[in-house]
């Protein structure tokens, strides 16, 4: 009786959005979906490739000897493997900021963009994982972790949070979905059969009925709270990882932060490319707009400044000491053999983005693009500086080791493996885009409706 | 594995003092342990059928796992083929406080071990506590109870969310 | 009790070598190995050093029959301990052959290091021996995930190679460096499988880890479970090592023997950052009125990669 009536009441609100600008919409969001041009296909078989090259380097790796393919040695241990799981994990946490934290803070932009955040986390994530199990020296044990796992180790804790969080990113990915699964079976044509089924089958039979509306509503709420604090959990656990040895380095209270902060800006920066990308590939300019480069700039701005200030406690408190503990690790970064790329990170990924997006000009589409880019880079390498130089400098001198015990270079092995996890997790991305909407049709629908011009419109 | 090193060295004991029984057949040595005014003593003699030697050099030495531990200096035989030593009485024993003692002399080679119920019999070695450096069986109490409730309530939450959707999947079905 | 057969049947080998008498013999089931001509110094019961042949020694870790359970547990009612007298270093480097020879493993990797160390610029430069210091606040143990090294009641952090996943964690947490990576070397997989049936001077049983695991010192237990002295105490030419029982109190290089706690009092014994808290189980005597005067090595050993 009464959803009846709020179903009439629905239907006229629909009304002040013309039923031809809807229809419309549905058509703009729906083309990528509907029709993969040649690029867009090159586009995919190239990613495959990177991938195959990548499980053939790891199969490489698993046959033969791992000094042989492999750069690690004793002393450096962990390698650009462990970086690169770093590095995923702190990407997977855009999914917190641009899509949680901005919707809890109703800043109404988030909307075309919090789908293409959370698709990238989920994808992040997963090759988080990828990397840490081609670091591995068996992986075959790899279900040890379950049978044999202990409570009171860091590792375990990463795997539970890591395993949560990614149940809660999918679920939180998919929930929002569910109307749009329907949206794409009632809007989709000459598509394959099976794909038509999936929608059908994924889209929990939706009918939109007020009573769903509320539920999927309550849901989203729930799941958007609970993912702020996982996101903070897997990369502050990882930060663990480090901080709870006793190497000088890394014995660090403000490791959890640093990292986090640290994953803030790369989230930004992987947002504006994300949004770029996508703008021009897939003809989305209407709805990801130069308003939504204005506004990711000063985050930018904004997340370059807070990762400064936990870089300045990090590393320049410890060196006014100078204490005898951290003197060959922070030397080493200041000016010795290290001091290039440490000096290139600081400036391209930090102070370069904290200052140049001030300005207006930088904030339109292409220059934020670039800037973006450079700190995307720049933070790859951010978490190479963490781990490697780190492991170079034990408390006990490295003596008598030959050349390469001394002097990690990633193998030809390692750096293959680490262009395909970044090849799967644009795989990923792609695919998913290829088969649902990459912009949530009926979010951004209903800030519309709402009367919310900022969703899209520059302000 | 106690009781297999206690036989091990029961056999070696035999093996060691036969071998020496062998080769020293006219050198005999006792050994005798006595308590006077709560000073243990050990007295050491040393004859040579039947007859005591003289100005001998006697060494005292309790057994330890991997090697003789000596008891104060080498003490030379008197006119009587006797040497004295003062025990100590703080050397740590098993758990019952048994020491293998063992005297020798150099020239002509010989030796005799005797045990005796002097030393300090050790504790029982605690098993391991609960730590965070423990096995997986020994983890905190504490941090059991707070990584199971952290797991429990989030993946509560989370599976609460799923059948709150999974229900409403068709209207009519939830009435 | 089979377990017990085993050893004692080695042990009884043993005893039949150093001249068994009727009693002995009697017992002994027959000395059925046959002799390999390759010689290996042991220490007896009375604490001396005889050559053996080889053969009379075989205990691999299969064969020993110790199960998961007991070498998780250790060896009953020890404690494990070790001094380091450092102005007897010289660094002739002999403990780290030995321990490799003992071990089945090929430079560069070292169980043992020796180490020029210099605490302040005044200071005159030493040799520091260094392996793994089977911590009691273990920070190794503390971060496996897989409980593949643990803390044992007998003071030894031991590694179980077939449960080990390779995720070199305890590496990153060990302030010591004392662990090392199979990672496969060539050469070192060649020389495992060669090696395989062989028995090296001073045997330990536990060999280098499996491909893809951790491995370090074990501080020998195996030869302690046979009141044999550690291959790197064996093996230093001036008796820099001294290796016991703290609940013995009593610490031996072989051939001198000393009680634990008097030669730490007396000569001011120290623990590698102690600040650290992970109360090491090898304890160190300052270098002082040396043995030797300090000379610089002329060679490097682990040039080869």
């Amino acid at each position: 009786m009464s959803s009846k009536n709020i179903e009439l009441n629905q239907k006229t609100t629909y009304e002040t959005f013309t039923q031809e600008e809807y229809m419309e919409m549905k058509e703009e969001l729906l083309r990528p979906v509907q029709k993969i041009g040649t690029i867009g296909k090159l586009w995919i078989v190239f990613l495959v490739l990177v991938c195959c090259a990548g499980v053939y380097a790891y199969y490489v790796q698993e046959t033969r000897s791992k000094y042989v393919t492999v750069s690690l040695r004793d002393y450096t241990m962990w390698g650009v493997y462990i970086s690169n799981f770093v590095f995923f994990v702190a990407l997977s946490l855009i999914g917190v900021l641009m899509s949680a934290v901005l919707k809890l803070t109703h800043f109404e932009w988030y909307r075309p963009l919090s789908r293409i955040a959370e698709v990238i986390a989920v994808a992040a994530i997963m090759l988080a994982g990828v990397s840490i199990v081609a670091a591995m020296g068996r992986p075959d044990r790899l279900y040890y972790l379950v049978i044999h796992g202990r409570i009171q180790s860091p590792i375990i804790w990463d795997i539970i949070v890591i395993l949560t969080y990614i149940s809660t990113s999918l679920v939180l990915l998919f929930i929002p979905l569910i109307p749009s699964l329907a949206t794409c079976q009632n809007h989709l044509h000459n598509k394959p059969k099976w794909q038509m089924k999936m929608y059908k089958m994924l889209s929990f039979g939706w009918e939109g009925t007020p009573e769903q509306w509320k539920i999927l509503k309550r849901c989203i709420k729930i799941l958007t709270v609970m993912v702020i604090p996982l996101g903070i959990s897997i990369h502050t656990v990882t930060a663990w990882l480090f901080a709870t040895t006793l190497r000088a380095e890394w014995d660090s209270t403000n490791f959890g932060v640093y990292f986090v902060s640290g994953a803030f800006l790369l989230g930004v920066a992987a947002m504006i490319l994300a949004v770029a990308i996508f703008r021009k590939a897939y003809n989305l300019e209407k709805y990801l707009t130069p308003m939504h480069f204005d506004k990711l700039g000063r985050a930018l701005v904004l997340m370059s400044l807070i990762y400064i200030y936990f870089n300045v406690n990090e590393y320049l408190v410890p060196a006014y000491k100078m204490s005898g503990l951290h003197k060959n690790h922070l030397l080493d970064l200041f000016v010795g053999g290290d001091a290039p790329l440490y000096w290139s990170v600081v400036f391209m990924g930090m102070i370069m983005p904290a200052t140049l997006p001030l300005i207006p000009a930088m904030r339109k589409p292409l220059p934020l693009t670039i800037i973006a880019s450079v700190v995307f880079i720049a933070a790859w390498f951010k978490r190479y500086l963490i781990v490697i130089p780190g492991l170079s400098h034990p408390y006990l001198p490295i003596q008598d080791v030959p050349a390469s015990w001394k002097h990690y270079s990633p193998s030809l092995v390692e750096m293959t493996i680490v262009a395909a996890t970044f090849a799967a997790m644009m795989l990923i991305v792609t695919l998913f885009s290829r088969f649902f909407p990459i912009i949530s049709v009926w979010e951004v629908a209903e800030g519309k409706l709402e009367g919310k011009d900022e969703i899209i419109n520059y302000k | 594995m106690k009781s297999i090193i206690i036989k091990c060295l029961a056999v070696l004991f035999l093996v060691a003092t036969s071998f020496g029984r062998l080769f020293s057949q006219e050198t005999k040595m006792t050994l005798n342990f006595t308590v006077e005014d709560s000073v243990k003593k050990c007295n050491v003699s040393v004859t040579a059928n039947d007859t005591a030697v003289k100005e001998v050099e006697v060494k005292l030495y309790v057994k330890r796992l991997y090697s003789l531990l000596p008891i104060g200096k080498a003490a030379v035989t008197d006119e009587t083929g006797n040497a004295t030593f003062d025990f100590p009485n703080d050397i740590p024993a098993d758990l019952n406080g048994k020491l293998l003692v063992i005297a020798k002399v150099e020239d002509p080679a010989a030796e005799v071990s005797k045990e005796v119920n002097w030393g300090v019999p050790r504790a029982e070695i605690a098993p391991l506590e609960r730590s965070l450096a423990a096995s997986r069986e020994k983890a905190p109490y504490y941090l059991m109870i707070v990584s199971n409730l952290i797991i429990i309530g989030i993946w509560g939450t989370l599976l609460f969310v799923v059948w709150e959707v999974y229900r409403k999947r068709k209207p009519n079905y939830s009435k | 009790m089979e377990k017990e057969d085993k050893s004692r049947r080695k042990f009884l080998q043993f005893g039949l070598l150093a001249g068994a008498t009727g009693l002995a013999t009697a017992i002994l089931p027959g000395c059925q190995s046959t002799e390999t001509g390759k010689k290996v110094k042991v220490l007896t019961a009375d604490g001396k050093l005889v050559e053996v042949d080889s053969s009379h020694l075989d205990h691999h870790a299969a064969k020993d029959g110790f199960s998961k359970g007991e070498i998780r547990k250790g060896i009953e009612g020890r404690k494990f301990i070790r001094v380091i007298d450092l102005a007897r270093c010289a660094n002739e480097r002999k403990c780290v052959e030995g321990c490799q020879k003992a071990h089945k493993i090929l430079p560069p990797t070292e169980y043992i290091k020796v180490k020029k160390m210099q605490d302040s610029d005044l200071g005159s430069p030493y040799w520091f021996p260094t392996m793994c210091y089977h911590c009691d606040n273990p920070p190794c143990t503390k971060v496996c995930p897989v409980d593949a090294t643990f803390k044992r009641e007998d003071g030894v952090v031991a590694i179980d190679s077939d449960r080990c996943i390779g995720c070199k964690f305890c590496m990153a947490a060990c302030p010591y460096s004392a662990r090392t990576f199979n990672f496969g070397r060539p050469e070192q997989t060649k020389f495992t499988e060669a090696n395989k049936d062989s028995i090296p001077e001073n045997n330990c049983t536990i060999g280098y880890g499996a491909e893809g695991t951790v491995s370090k010192c074990d501080f020998c237990t195996n030869r302690s479970a046979e009141g044999l002295l550690p291959a790197c105490v064996l093996s230093c030419p001036n008796g820099a090592i001294f290796h016991g029982d703290e609940l013995e109190d009593v610490v031996t290089n072989g051939e001198e023997t000393f009680r634990l706690k008097e030669l730490i009092r007396n000569r001011a014994g120290y623990r590698q950052f102690e600040e650290l808290g992970t109360k090491p189980r090898v304890y160190y005597l300052p270098p002082v009125k040396r043995q030797f005067p300090f000379e610089e090595a002329t060679e490097a050993h682990n040039t080869i990669e």
